[in-house]
């Protein structure tokens, strides 16, 4: 059974003694999902960056597609980095570029844009549905469009694991369920997925669409001096 | 296309956007590369400016005499007291007075030493006369070392502001292309990938502030060519032109650099 994440006892604290993330356990299969699920301020964003070791954990493991990432080189981290997509909460798009355009130049920019550039293209327009907005400028995408856009260039680079930082925040009810049905999307496609949100219900639909067995992590608000 | 060039190619189109802060940074750099010439070539400290009295005595030798023998006389003559220097002149010379025919011109201390020497001399029959001259000299006009000073703390402000300057300026290239920025960081860009962009911005600021102080210095140079006063007040700035260009490019780079590198947006850590 392949395993693409395994966060074990985690723990983050800050240079004050404040504890921010303690004891935080969870796997990802291979096309699996998990969702974190916690309050504003609690360290959903905190844990994604732990992951892609932006940041060093003060304490617990984390296996990355196979890779401790406390024991890598910043060298070796950066290249194990550009194998895991990554969703921020603030989408990231380049506003003044066509969707194609965000998604070449991300490609151009680390060394992608190779014989099978058109081919990622292709598929991350599919994933992401944008296929028909391909030669739309950014800055005229819609809320849900310009997520689905930093989506796209999330998958552009082919990753078999997906973090997305709170994908439904600030969006509509029926664009927010049409995220969580795009999410779905990307699962069944074979692409695992950690999901973060501050809305229980999203949590809950996910695990009843995914199966009881999909981790639900929750992360507690109050932090600990 | 490798990475690192498409990267700064794209951050390049962005420089429009910047162009006032960048020619700030890049004129900044060229003040920096002239204060620092001024410290170099200005006076380090005050010459004394009264004029000076100097005494000789022009001995002019019959045509007869052996070069040989002259040779000895002025030897000899050299160990006098309170001679200073023994030197030969040719018919045609000018200094220190119209010269005729060979002759011994020698330097004394003082006009009491002038007069000794001068009876002395009256004696060789291979002389056959002997000037007392006497001429009043006064040094060139210099500037006062106060000019150093004031160029070194011209020096001293320009830095901090040099950099400042660089600080602004990286910053609105990061405001400009922020959006590329932390696309680029939320891919896994490395941080090495993400500065390429600002050291080209740098050392296109350095270039250009090496251009800007180049254009002055041989402006300023070639002017005082024409200008005998200027070369008199400054002798060190008529030597020394290409060195000065070459240093500046290198220090202009060098200081594009660094300004890139201190004013490189580094990633906020929430």
């Amino acid at each position: 059974m392949d395993i693409s994440l395994q966060v074990s006892e985690l723990r983050f604290a800050t240079d004050d003694g404040v504890v921010v993330l303690d004891q935080v356990s969870f796997g990802v299969l291979r096309e699996g999902v998990a969702v974190v699920v916690g309050p504003p301020s609690s360290g959903k964003t905190l844990l994604l960056r732990l992951i892609l070791r932006e940041l060093p954990s003060t304490g617990g493991q984390i296996l990355l597609l196979g890779r401790n990432v406390a024991r890598l080189s910043p060298r070796k981290v950066a290249v194990l980095r550009r194998k895991v997509g990554y969703l921020p909460e603030e989408p990231v798009v380049l506003r003044s570029r066509t969707v194609r355009g965000n998604l070449e130049f991300k490609l151009k920019a680390l060394g992608l844009a190779d014989e099978d550039a058109e081919d990622r293209i292709a598929r991350a327009l599919e994933l992401s549905e944008l296929v028909h907005d391909v030669e739309r400028p950014a800055s005229e995408l819609s809320a849900l469009e310009t997520r689905k856009l930093a989506l796209g260039l999330a998958l552009v680079t082919d990753p078999p694991l997906l973090l997305c930082d709170d994908p439904v925040r600030n969006l509509a009810a029926p664009e927010a369920q049409a995220m969580i049905d795009l999410l779905m999307h990307l699962q069944r496609a074979g692409i695992a997925l950690v999901i973060t949100t501050r809305e229980a219900h999203v949590a809950a639909q996910i695990r009843a669409r995914c199966g009881e067995s999909t981790p639900v992590v929750h992360l507690r608000q109050e932090v600990m001096a | 296309m490798s990475p690192g060039l498409f990267v700064a190619l794209e951050a390049l189109k962005g420089l429009g956007r910047v162009l006032t802060r960048w020619g700030a940074w890049a004129a900044s750099i060229a003040v920096v590369l002239l204060a620092g010439t001024a410290v170099i070539v200005l006076p380090t400290r005050d010459e004394d400016h009264t004029a000076r009295t100097v005494f000789y005595l022009v001995a002019s030798a019959d045509a007869a005499v052996g070069e040989s023998s002259l040779n000895r006389l002025a030897w000899d003559i050299w160990s006098w007291p309170g001679v200073s220097a023994v030197t030969f002149r040719f018919p045609g010379e000018t200094e220190p007075q119209e010269i005729a025919q060979r002759s011994l011109v020698v330097r004394v201390r003082d006009p009491e030493v002038q007069r000794q020497v001068g009876i002395r001399l009256e004696q060789f029959g291979e002389l056959t006369s002997i000037d007392h001259i006497q001429l009043t000299t006064s040094p060139p006009p210099r500037l006062p070392a106060t000019s150093r000073v004031l160029a070194l703390v011209g020096l001293v402000l320009a830095l901090p502001l040099c950099l400042w300057l660089a600080r602004w300026a990286a910053r609105g290239l990061g405001a400009a292309w922020g959006e590329e920025l932390a696309l680029l960081r939320y891919s896994g860009a490395s941080e090495l990938l993400l500065r390429v962009p600002f050291w080209l911005f740098g050392a296109l600021a350095g270039l250009a502030g090496a251009v800007l102080y180049a254009a002055c210095f041989w402006g300023v140079w070639s002017w005082a060519q024409e200008v005998p006063a200027v070369r008199q007040a400054v002798p060190t700035f008529v030597t020394g032109g290409t060195v000065a260009t070459v240093l500046g490019f290198l220090l202009g780079l060098a200081l594009g650099l660094v300004g890139a590198t201190v004013g490189f947006p580094a990633r906020r850590h929430a």
